[in-house]
C-alpha cells in the first residue's frame, strides 16, 4: 500500500506568555495559532486538547489580568488608527486587482508550495535552506508583477481572498525557511541533517538551542530580529528522545 | 491524527548505533543574529503543581456587573475560538466572533479525527497529571515551557466533564463507562474519542455552546468575514480590519482586546492535509504589527497520507488511523476458547451486538477473497483467478478496491485500500479502515 507523507500541524505561531498574551498588550493567542504548548512535536490527540484548554479554562481568567485595568478605554472604531489600516487594506487589495499578470495566485501557491517541500522539508541543511532563501523572494516579486487576480473588490472573488493569503505566505515562508536556518539543531519535527546520531536519530544541542527563537517583524524587506526566551527544566531533564 | 514524525533514513545504515558514539556535529556558527532582549513568558513562581492554581488565585478579577462593558474580538471559531468565544460570552462579556467559513461550524477541527487526550486514569493503568506533563514535555523533544504543559495536563480532564455535559457522543464501554484507546505511541491508555470523528463531535458542542451564547445575544457573529489587519491604538490591539467576502466590504471593528484563533500555517506548504481556506494572514498581519513569531521552523508531518495523484492535486488526505495501529471494530473471533456457559452467553450476546453490517461486510469480503481479480483493475491479487467466477463477481465487482492477500484453506486477512491505484503490496490486515 503506498502511503505518502504531508504537512498536518504547526506547533510554532504567535509568542505568548503564560496569560496567552502576545508582546502585543491586549493581543491574546488560542490554540494552533500560539505556540506554547507542544514544543518541537505535537503528540496524537493533544492539539484538540489544547485549543479546548485555552478556550473553555485558559482564557477566562487570564483575560482579567489585561482587561481589568482597560475598563472604558476601547476606542472607536472610527480613529485614525483604524481609518489609516483600513487604507492601507484598501489599497493593498486595489494593487492586487490592478496586476492583471499572466500566471494565476495558484500557480505561485504551487511554486511556493514546491520551494518549501523540496527545500525545507521533512529534513532540512543548510545547503537547501539557502537555496530557498535565494528562490523565495524573485518568486514573491513576480507573484507581485504577474499575478492574474480577476474580478473585483466589490463583490464575492475567490480569487482575490487566495491571493491576499498567498502574499502573506510568500512573505511567511521566508520567515520559516530563515527560523529552519538559525535552528542549527534537530529536534521534533525540525530535522537538521547536519545534526543526527549516525542511526539517523535527531540530535538536538541543548547548550546552543534549548531557547524558543521569536522574531520581530523589522520593516519590509528587512532581515527581522532574533529574539530568545531560555526554556527552564526544572521538574524534568531533557533526555535523549529516540523515535525507535 | 498522530504525533509520528518522517524523516530521512539514517544516512548511515551501519545497524542500530548508540546516539553516545556519535561524532561531535559542527559547531554552531555564532547567531546571525544576537538575541536582542530575552523575552518574559510571566511564568509564575512556586512549584510546579501550584503555579496554575495560585495564578488564579491572583489574577484580576472583573466584576460580573462590569464585564458586560467589554467587548472581545474573537477570530476564529475552530475549537480554540468557539469556546472561548462562548465561554468568555457566558461570562457576560459582549463578544464579537468572526471567521471566513460560511459556519463557524466548518472551522477545521472537524477534520481532527484520532481523539483528545486527558489525564483522567480511568483505565486505572498509571496515568497522571504529572505522567501527561511528562510525556507531552518529552513529546516535544524539551522545546516547550514546563508550567504551560503543565496547565493543559492540568485542566485536560475538565475538559471532558464539560464535553460531555454538552452531549459530545464519546465512545463508551459496553457498560456505559467512557472508552479510552492508547494513541500516539502513548504507554497509556488516555485518548477519549468519538469514532473517527472526535473533531468534528467536539466541534458540535463547543458550536452548541456558542450558538446559545448567539441566541442570547452575547456574541455577535460575523461568518465569510475574514481578518486582514489588526489594529493598534496606543501599542494596544484593540481591533481589526475586516473584508466581508460576500460583498467585499472593507470594516473596522473596535475592541477591548482581540484573540486570534486562527489556526496553523500548515498551507505554507501548498500540499498539507489542511483545509483549503486555512491560512495564515491573521497571524501574519499580527507579526507586521508587532506581535513576535515564535519557532516557526516547527512543523509536522505525517507519514500516512493518501498519495499525490497528480500536478493539479490540491490538498492531501489522512488514511484512516485504524490502517495504522488501533484499528476499531474487528470482527469478532469466533474461535474464541469457550470455557462456560457463561461466558457461551457473553460470546451469543456481543454478536447479537456486532452491527449486522459488520457482518455482512465480512461475508461480502469473503466473497471476495475468492473472486478473480477484477480486470478493471491494476491490483495484484493472489486470488486465484478461476474461483467461482460467476458465484462472487458481483460483490468483487462492488468492493473492487479491496487488496486482498489470503492463505489457501484459511479465513482470509486484508485491507481495504481507499482509491489508491496499483496497490501491489500483500499487506497483512492491521484492522479494518473506517473510511
Amino acid at each position: 500500500m503506498r502511503i505518502y507523507p504531508a504537512v498536518h500541524y504547526t506547533m510554532g505561531g504567535l509568542w505568548v506568555d503564560y496569560d496567552l498574551m502576545s508582546n502585543i498588550p491586549g493581543l491574546f493567542v488560542l490554540g494552533e495559532a500560539n505556540f506554547s504548548d507542544h514544543g518541537a512535536n505535537r503528540l496524537g490527540a493533544s492539539a484538540l486538547m489544547q485549543g479546548l484548554a485555552d478556550g473553555y479554562f485558559v482564557i477566562p481568567y487570564t483575560i482579567g489580568n489585561y482587561l481589568a485595568p482597560q475598563m472604558g478605554k476601547r476606542p472607536a472604531a472610527n480613529r485614525e488608527e483604524f481609518q489609516k489600516a483600513e487604507a492601507e487594506v484598501r489599497e493593498r487589495t486595489t494593487r492586487l486587482l490592478g496586476i492583471k499578470g499572466k500566471r494565476t495566485v495558484d500557480h505561485f501557491h504551487r511554486e511556493l508550495g514546491r520551494i518549501m517541500w523540496d527545500y525545507c522539508g521533512m529534513a532540512r541543511n543548510a545547503k537547501s535552506l539557502d537555496r530557498a532563501l535565494k528562490q523565495i523572494p524573485p518568486l514573491r516579486e513576480e507573484f507581485w508583477k504577474n499575478v492574474n487576480v480577476p474580478g473585483e473588490g466589490e463583490a464575492l472573488n475567490v480569487s482575490l481572498e487566495k491571493a491576499g493569503r498567498v502574499a502573506d505566505f510568500l512573505e511567511f515562508g521566508e520567515l520559516l525557511c530563515l527560523d529552519a536556518l538559525e535552528r542549527r539543531e534537530s529536534c521534533g519535527g525540525h530535522f537538521r541533517e547536519e545534526w543526527q546520531y549516525p542511526d539517523g536519530e535527531a540530535r538536538r544541542d541543548d547548550e546552543h538551542f534549548q531557547h524558543v527563537a521569536a522574531w520581530e517583524f523589522t520593516g519590509e524587506g528587512a532581515k527581522p530580529n532574533r529574539q530568545v526566551e531560555p526554556l527552564v527544566f526544572d521538574t524534568v531533564h531533557p533526555s535523549v528522545r529516540s523515535y525507535k | 491524527m498522530s504525533s509520528s514524525t518522517v524523516r530521512k533514513a539514517p544516512k548511515d545504515p551501519a545497524g542500530p548505533s548508540a546516539p553516545t558514539a556519535a561524532p561531535a556535529p559542527p559547531p554552531p556558527a555564532p547567531a546571525l543574529h544576537p538575541p536582542a532582549a530575552v523575552l518574559d513568558a510571566k511564568i509564575p513562581s512556586g512549584a510546579l503543581e501550584k503555579k496554575w492554581e495560585r495564578h488564579k488565585f491572583e489574577s484580576k478579577l472583573i466584576n460580573p456587573a462590569n464585564r458586560r462593558k467589554y467587548e472581545i474580538i474573537v477570530v476564529g471559531s475552530g475549537l480554540a475560538g468557539a469556546s472561548a468565544a462562548a465561554s468568555l460570552a457566558e461570562m457576560g462579556y459582549k463578544v464579537k466572533c468572526f471567521c471566513y467559513q460560511d459556519s463557524p461550524r466548518r472551522a477545521h477541527s472537524i477534520a481532527a479525527q484520532g481523539g483528545i487526550n486527558a489525564a483522567k486514569n480511568y483505565q486505572n493503568d498509571g496515568d497522571s497529571v504529572f505522567r501527561l506533563f511528562y510525556d507531552t514535555i518529552k513529546g516535544g523533544d524539551f522545546r516547550s515551557r514546563e508550567a504551560n504543559v503543565y496547565r493543559l495536563a492540568e485542566v485536560s480532564a475538565a475538559i471532558i466533564d464539560q464535553c460531555v455535559a454538552q452531549g459530545v457522543p464519546f465512545a463508551r464501554e459496553y457498560g456505559g463507562l467512557l472508552a479510552n484507546r492508547s494513541f500516539g505511541g502513548a504507554q497509556v491508555s488516555r485518548t477519549f474519542y468519538a469514532r473517527g470523528q472526535t473533531g468534528q463531535q467536539l466541534l458540535l458542542g463547543a458550536y452548541s455552546a456558542l450558538c446559545r451564547q448567539i441566541a442570547e445575544g452575547s456574541v455577535t457573529m460575523y461568518p465569510r468575514t475574514e481578518m486582514l489587519d489588526l489594529v493598534l491604538v496606543d501599542g494596544h490591539a484593540k481591533g481589526i480590519v475586516v473584508r466581508d467576502m460576500v460583498t467585499g466590504a472593507i470594516t473596522s471593528h473596535a475592541g477591548d482586546c482581540v484573540l486570534l484563533c486562527t489556526g496553523g500555517y500548515g498551507n505554507v506548504f501548498y500540499l498539507s492535509t489542511n483545509a483549503k481556506g486555512c491560512n495564515v494572514t491573521a497571524s501574519y498581519r499580527a507579526y507586521k504589527r508587532g506581535a513576535l513569531f515564535a519557532n516557526p521552523c516547527y512543523t509536522q508531518i505525517h507519514p500516512t497520507c493518501i498519495p499525490q495523484a497528480g500536478e493539479y492535486q490540491s490538498k492531501l488526505t489522512l488514511m484512516s488511523e485504524s490502517l495504522r495501529n488501533d484499528g476499531p471494530a474487528k470482527s469478532p473471533r469466533a474461535t474464541a476458547t469457550i470455557t462456560s456457559s457463561a461466558s457461551i452467553r457473553a460470546l451469543e450476546i456481543s454478536r447479537r451486538g456486532t452491527s449486522r453490517r459488520a457482518r455482512r461486510r465480512k461475508r461480502a469480503m469473503m466473497a471476495a477473497a475468492w473472486a478473480p481479480a477484477v480486470s478493471a483493475s491494476t491490483w495484484t491479487s493472489r486470488t486465484p483467478s478461476s474461483a467461482s467466477e460467476k458465484g462472487a463477481s458481483a460483490s468483487a465487482t462492488a468492493i473492487s478496491s479491496t487488496c486482498i492477500t489470503r492463505s489457501p484453506g484459511k479465513m482470509p486477512t486484508r485491507c481495504r485500500c481507499a482509491s489508491i491505484p496499483r496497490c501491489t503490496t500483500p499487506w497483512a490486515a492491521s484492522g479494518w479502515t473506517t473510511i
